[in-house]
C-alpha cells in the first residue's frame, strides 16, 4: 500500500516538473491529450471491474464537450457551472439507459451502449441548429474559474493531471473497500453475490454512470481547452479507441488506465506519422487494422492487461527456468489483498441456448 | 406521400433480405457457441470486394460469386481458430471484444486493400426492372429476395433433415450431452463461423450490385443484422429472418418519410425499444455462462 | 403452524413440461436443521432456487417471519437473512479466499460508493472489522491457512467450505446449504456437521439438502423428501429410514442414486 503511494508521489513530481523541462510544447499538448483520454479510460475501467464494456463512452464523452460549450457559448454561462450541468446531464442519460439495460447479459449491455453511441453521434450530424451539425461549434469560451482564467497548454496541463489524479485516486478507493469487493464478486458471479445480499444492478448501476460522468468531464474539458467540437471525435471509432485503452492497461486495473492512455496515444502518433509512408496511397482510418489486431492479440494472450500480463510471463519464465516441470495453470504467487483482478475466466466452449 | 409506399416496401424487402442473411449468421454462431459475433458484418464486405476483384480479374460471374463465398468461409475459419477459440473459456467480455478486433482488423485490411472508393459488381441479369404495384423493383432486387429465401431454405432443410445440421441442433441444446455421443464442440463451433461467413459472404455479393461495395460497408450491415437478430430473440432463426425484413422496412420508410440523416439513428432506437422490453432474467444469464 | 420462520404453501414450479416442483408445503420452525433429500432431479435444488428468489415460483407462496417473499429480489431475500450456498460453488474466483469471504460481509455493513471514495475513517474502520470477521469464518470452516489463496485455486470441496464460510460471515438467520458434504472428507463431514449444531445453538435456522445419509440421520431434527418435485415424505430421522414410499423412491432408481450410508431395507 505504502509502495502504491509512493508511485503515485513520484509520478506526481515527475509530471508536475514536465512542463518546465519539455523540450517543445508538442509533449504538453500531447500530455494533455492523454491526460483526457486516461480520465475517460478510468471510467471504463471502474466500469470494467464490476464486469461490465461500454462502447458508448464517446457519445458520453462528446455529451459532455456539446452541453458545456453549448451553454457556455449560446446562454454565456460561466464554465464553472456548465461543467457540473453537464456531467448532471450525462449522468441522467447513462441512468435512463442503464435502468433497462444493465439487467440484461454482458453482450446486450454492449449493444445498447453501441446504439447510444451511434444515435447520439448522429444527433451531432444532423441537430445542425444546435450543434452546427458535421462542421462543428466554433468559439467555445475558455475557461475562466473564479479567480483564474486557464489558456495556455500549460495551465491546462496542471488543471487536467490535477483531475487525473483526483478521478484516479477516487476510482482506486471505490474498487477497494466493500464497494470494490461486491463489484468484484458481480465480476466472479453475479448470482453469488446477489445471493450475499450485494444489490447487484445497483451497484453496476452506479459504475456505469460514474464512468459516464469520467467521460463527460473529459468531453467538458476538452471543448474548453480545444475551443472547437465537431460530431467525427466522438464516433464509434472514438469507443473502441478508449476500448482499446481501457484493454491495453487491464480492463479491471485502474492504474492500467493511464498507462493504456498514454501507450495508445503515442501509438496512433507513430502510426499515422509511419504507415503513409508505407501504404502511401490509403487514406482514412487505416490504423483500425493494426488496432484490431493488437485487440485480438491482447485479448488472448495478456487478458489482464499488459502490465499484469509482462508480470506474470515474467513469473512463469523465472519458474521454468528454475524448475524445468510446467508449471500447473493458476499457480501463482498469492495476490496482496485489494489487488484487481483479471477478467475471469468462466465461459465453456459452447454454450448454446434453445434450438434453431 | 403515400404514393412513394410501395416503392419504400419494396425497396425495404430488398435490403431486408440481406439483413435476414447476416442475422442468420449471427443466430447460428450464437446458437453454437454463445458468442454474439460483431465481425459478422466484415463478411459481406469481405465477400463483395473479393468478388470485385476477382471479376476484375477475369472469371465470370457466377464462378467470381462461388469463389468468393467459399474464400470468405475459410477467412470465417481462420478467424474462429486464430482468433475465437484460443480464447474459449474466459469471461465473456474477452470474447465479445475479441470479435470487435477482427471486425476493426478486417476493415483497416480492406481499406489497406481495396481503399476507400466504392466498387460496383454487374448486376446478375441486366434488364429492364419490373413493375409491381406502382413500384419497381430491379431485376438484381428479385435475386437477393429470392436468393436470400433460397439460402434460408436450404438452411432449415439441411438443419432439419441431414445428419451435420442434427449435429449442430443438438450441440446448441445440449453441449455436454452431444460431447458424450461424440459430437465435438470445438468442430462445431468451426462449422458455425464457417457457415456464417458463407451467408454473410452471399448476402454481401448479392446486395452489391445495387448498393455498391466499400471496406466500410460492414459495419452497417452487421449492425442491422444485430438489430434483426436481437429483435428474433437471438437464438431462433425463422424470427431473425423475420427480424431482417422487419429492419428493412422500417429503414427504408424512415428514409423516405424522414429526414434521410436520421435513418440510421431510427434502427438503433428500434434496438434499444427491442432490448428494454427484452427480459432476461439474472438467472438465466447465469445459466447461459455454466452450461 | 404457527410461529414458524418460513413457511412454504403450495409451491409449484414448472419448466416447460418438466413439474420441478409440485405444491410442496412446509414449515421451518426456528432453530431447527431440516434435511431435504431425494433422487436426483427430484427439484431440492429448485426448491433453494425458489425461497431465495433466483426462480419466481409458478404458484404457491413463501412466508418468512410471517411477511411474503412474492416479488422479492435474491438481494432483497438475503439482505432479509435468508443465505444460500451452492450446489456447484460460485466463488468469486480471482478474489483471494479471504475476499470471498469478506464480500459475505456485505449485508451487515454499510459503506457506500461515496464514502468508499473519498476513503472516509467509517470506510476503514469497517474494513478492519470486516477482515476480522472474515477470518474467524474462515477458522471456523478450517481454512485459515488459505486466506491469500485466490478461491479459483481451491479444490472443490474447499470452494464448497469457502462457501459456507462466506454464508457464515452473512451472519444469516436462515442459512440453506446445498450438498454441502459433497467433496468433503467423512472427517471433514463430521466437522461440518459439528458446526452446525453449534451454530444452530447460537440461534442460526439451517435446510440442508444431503446426499449422505449419515449426515442427516447426525444432524437434521426433520426430513422433507421430494421426489419427482412432490413432497412424498416428512419426519424425523429415524421415521424416515423406514418409510415404505423414501425405500421406494430410491430403489426406483439407478444402484448409484441409493444414499451412500444406505436406507436400510427390509
Ligand atoms: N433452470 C432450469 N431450466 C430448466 N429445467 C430445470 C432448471 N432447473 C432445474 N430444472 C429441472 O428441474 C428438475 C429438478 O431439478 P433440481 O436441480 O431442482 O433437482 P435436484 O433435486 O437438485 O437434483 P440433484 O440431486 O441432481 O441436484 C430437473 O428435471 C431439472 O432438469
Ligand atoms: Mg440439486
Amino acid at each position: 500500500m505504502s509502495g502504491e503511494r509512493l508511485g503515485l508521489a513520484a509520478l506526481a513530481v515527475a509530471l508536475a516538473a514536465v512542463p518546465a523541462l519539455a523540450p517543445t510544447a508538442y509533449v504538453v499538448t500531447l500530455l494533455n491529450v492523454i491526460g483526457l483520454y486516461a480520465i475517460v479510460t478510468l471510467g471504463l475501467i471502474l466500469l470494467g471491474c464490476s464486469g461490465q464494456v461500454s462502447l458508448g463512452q464517446a457519445a458520453f464523452y462528446g455529451l459532455g464537450a456539446y452541453t458545456s460549450a453549448l451553454l457556455s457559448r449560446d446562454l454565456g454561462w460561466p464554465p464553472a457551472a456548465t461543467i457540473p450541468l453537464a456531467l448532471g446531464l450525462v449522468a441522467g442519460t447513462a441512468y435512463v439507459v442503464g435502468v433497462p439495460t444493465l439487467r440484461l447479459a454482458e453482450h446486450f449491455f454492449v449493444l445498447a451502449t453501441l446504439g447510444v453511441g451511434i444515435i447520439v453521434n448522429v444527433l451531432m450530424v444532423q441537430l445542425v441548429p444546435l450543434t452546427g451539425g458535421a462542421s462543428g461549434l466554433r468559439d467555445i469560451p475558455g475557461l475562466a474559474l473564479p479567480g483564474v482564467r486557464i489558456t495556455t497548454d500549460r495551465q491546462f496541463y496542471y488543471l487536467i493531471w490535477t483531475l487525473v489524479f483526483v478521478t484516479l485516486i477516487l476510482a482506486r478507493n471505490i474498487t477497494s473497500h466493500r464497494t470494490g469487493r461486491a463489484l468484484r464478486a458481480i465480476l466472479g458471479s453475479e448470482v453469488g453475490a446477489a445471493a450475499l445480499g450485494v444489490e447487484v444492478s445497483r451497484y453496476k448501476m452506479h459504475v456505469f454512470v460514474l464512468s459516464a460522468v469520467y467521460a463527460a468531464l473529459a468531453g467538458a474539458l476538452y471543448a474548453h481547452y480545444i475551443r472547437f467540437i465537431s460530431p467525427s471525435p466522438f464516433s464509434l471509432y472514438a469507443s473502441l479507441f478508449f476500448l482499446i485503452m481501457a484493454v491495453v492497461g487491464g480492463l479491471t486495473n485502474i492504474w492500467g488506465g493511464l498507462l493504456g492512455a498514454a501507450a495508445v496515444t503515442i501509438l496512433d502518433q507513430i502510426i499515422r506519422a509511419e504507415v503513409p509512408r508505407v501504404f502511401p496511397r490509403v487514406g482514412g482510418e487505416y490504423q483500425t487494422a493494426i488496432y484490431g489486431i493488437l485487440l485480438v492479440l491482447i485479448m488472448i494472450f495478456f487478458p489482464s492487461g499488459i502490465v499484469r500480463g509482462a508480470l506474470d510471463l515474467r513469473r512463469l519464465l523465472v519458474r521454468s527456468a528454475a524448475r524445468p516441470a510446467p508449471v500447473p495453470a493458476g499457480a501463482q504467487d498469492p495476490p496482496t489483498l485489494g489487488d484487481p483482478p483479471p477478467v475471469a475466466p468462466r465461459a465453456k466452449p459452447a454454450d448454446g441456448g434453445g434450438g434453431m | 406521400m403515400l404514393a412513394l409506399l410501395p416503392q419504400l416496401v419494396l425497396t425495404g424487402l430488398t435490403v431486408g433480405s440481406i439483413y435476414a442473411l447476416v442475422a442468420l449468421g449471427f443466430v447460428v454462431i450464437y446458437n453454437v457457441t454463445g458468442i454474439l459475433n460483431f465481425a459478422q458484418g466484415e463478411f459481406p464486405m469481405l465477400g463483395a470486394l473479393l468478388c470485385a476483384s476477382l471479376l476484375a480479374g477475369g472469371l465470370s460471374v457466377p464462378l467470381a460469386a462461388v469463389a468468393a463465398v467459399a474464400a470468405v468461409c475459410v477467412l470465417g475459419a481462420l478467424v474462429e481458430r486464430l482468433a475465437v477459440e484460443p480464447a474459449y473459456g474466459s469471461h465473456p467480455l474477452t470474447l465479445i471484444i475479441i470479435t470487435f478486433g477482427v471486425s476493426m482488423a478486417f476493415r483497416g485490411l480492406a481499406l489497406m486493400v481495396w481503399g476507400a472508393d466504392p466498387y460496383t459488381l454487374p448486376e446478375f441479369t441486366p434488364g429492364a426492372p419490373l413493375v409491381l404495384l406502382s413500384g419497381v423493383l430491379t431485376r438484381q432486387a428479385v435475386w437477393a429476395i429470392g436468393l436470400s429465401l433460397a439460402v434460408v431454405a436450404a438452411l432449415f432443410l439441411f438443419f432439419a433433415c441431414t445428419v451435420p445440421g442434427a449435429a449442430v441442433r443438438a450441440c446448441a441444446d445440449n453441449p455436454f450431452a452431444s460431447r458424450l455421443v461424440g459430437i465435438s464442440p470445438r468442430r462445431t463451433s468451426l462449422f458455425a463461423f464457417t457457415l456464417s461467413a458463407g451467408l454473410g459472404a452471399v448476402a454481401g455479393i448479392v446486395i452489391a450490385p445495387i448498393t455498391g461495395a466499400t471496406y466500410d460497408m460492414g459495419l452497417g450491415l452487421g449492425l442491422k443484422g444485430f438489430v434483426a437478430a436481437v429483435i428474433g430473440g437471438l437464438t431462433n432463426a425463422p424470427a431473425a429472418v423475420v427480424g431482417g425484413y422487419l429492419v428493412g422496412l422500417i429503414e427504408a420508410l424512415a428514409t423516405g418519410f424522414l429526414t434521410p440523416g436520421y435513418s440510421g439513428a431510427i434502427t438503433f432506437l428500434v434496438l434499444l425499444l427491442v432490448l428494454f422490453l427484452q427480459r432476461e432474467g439474472l438467472l438465466h444469464g447465469a445459466q447461459r455462462r455454466r452450461a | 403452524m404457527s410461529g414458524a420462520l418460513l413457511e412454504a404453501q403450495d409451491l409449484s414450479r414448472r419448466f416447460g413440461g418438466v413439474v420441478a416442483l409440485r405444491r410442496v408445503s412446509f414449515a421451518v420452525a426456528p432453530q431447527e436443521i431440516v434435511a431435504v433429500i431425494g433422487p436426483n432431479g427430484a427439484g431440492k435444488t429448485t426448491l433453494f432456487n425458489v425461497v431465495t428468489g433466483l426462480l419466481a415460483p409458478t404458484a404457491g407462496r413463501i412466508r418468512y417471519r410471517g411477511a411474503d417473499l412474492a416479488g422479492l429480489s435474491p438481494a432483497r431475500i438475503a439482505a432479509l437473512g435468508i443465505i444460500r450456498t451452492f450446489q456447484n460453488p460460485m466463488v468469486f474466483g480471482e478474489m483471494t479466499v479471504a475476499e470471498n469471504v469478506m464480500v459475505g460481509c456485505h449485508r451487515w455493513t454499510r459503506t457506500g460508493l461515496l464514502a468508499a471514495a473519498l476513503a472516509l475513517p467509517g470506510a476503514i474502520h469497517e474494513d478492519r472489522l470486516v477482515s476480522r470477521a472474515a477470518l474467524e469464518a474462515l477458522v471456523l470452516v478450517g481454512l485459515r491457512d488459505r486466506a491469500a489463496d485466490p478461491a479459483r485455486d481451491l479444490p472443490a470441496g474447499q470452494q464448497r467450505l469457502l462457501e459456507i464460510a462466506r454464508a457464515l460471515a452473512a451472519r444469516p438467520t436462515l442459512l440453506l446449504l446445498d450438498e454441502p458434504t459433497a467433496g468433503l472428507s467423512a472427517g471433514e463431514a463430521r466437522h461440518l456437521v459439528e458446526v452446525i449444531r453449534r451454530l444452530r445453538a447460537d440461534g442460526i435456522t439451517f435446510i440442508v439438502i444431503e446426499h449422505n445419509m449419515d449426515v442427516v440421520m447426525e444432524a437434521a431434527d426433520r426430513v422433507i423428501v421430494l421426489d419427482y418435485g412432490e413432497k412424498i415424505a416428512e419426519g424425523t430421522p429415524p421415521e424416515i429410514q423406514r418409510d415404505p414410499r423414501v425405500i421406494a423412491a430410491y430403489l426406483g432408481e439407478e444402484p448409484d442414486a441409493v444414499p451412500a450410508a444406505g436406507v436400510s431395507l427390509p
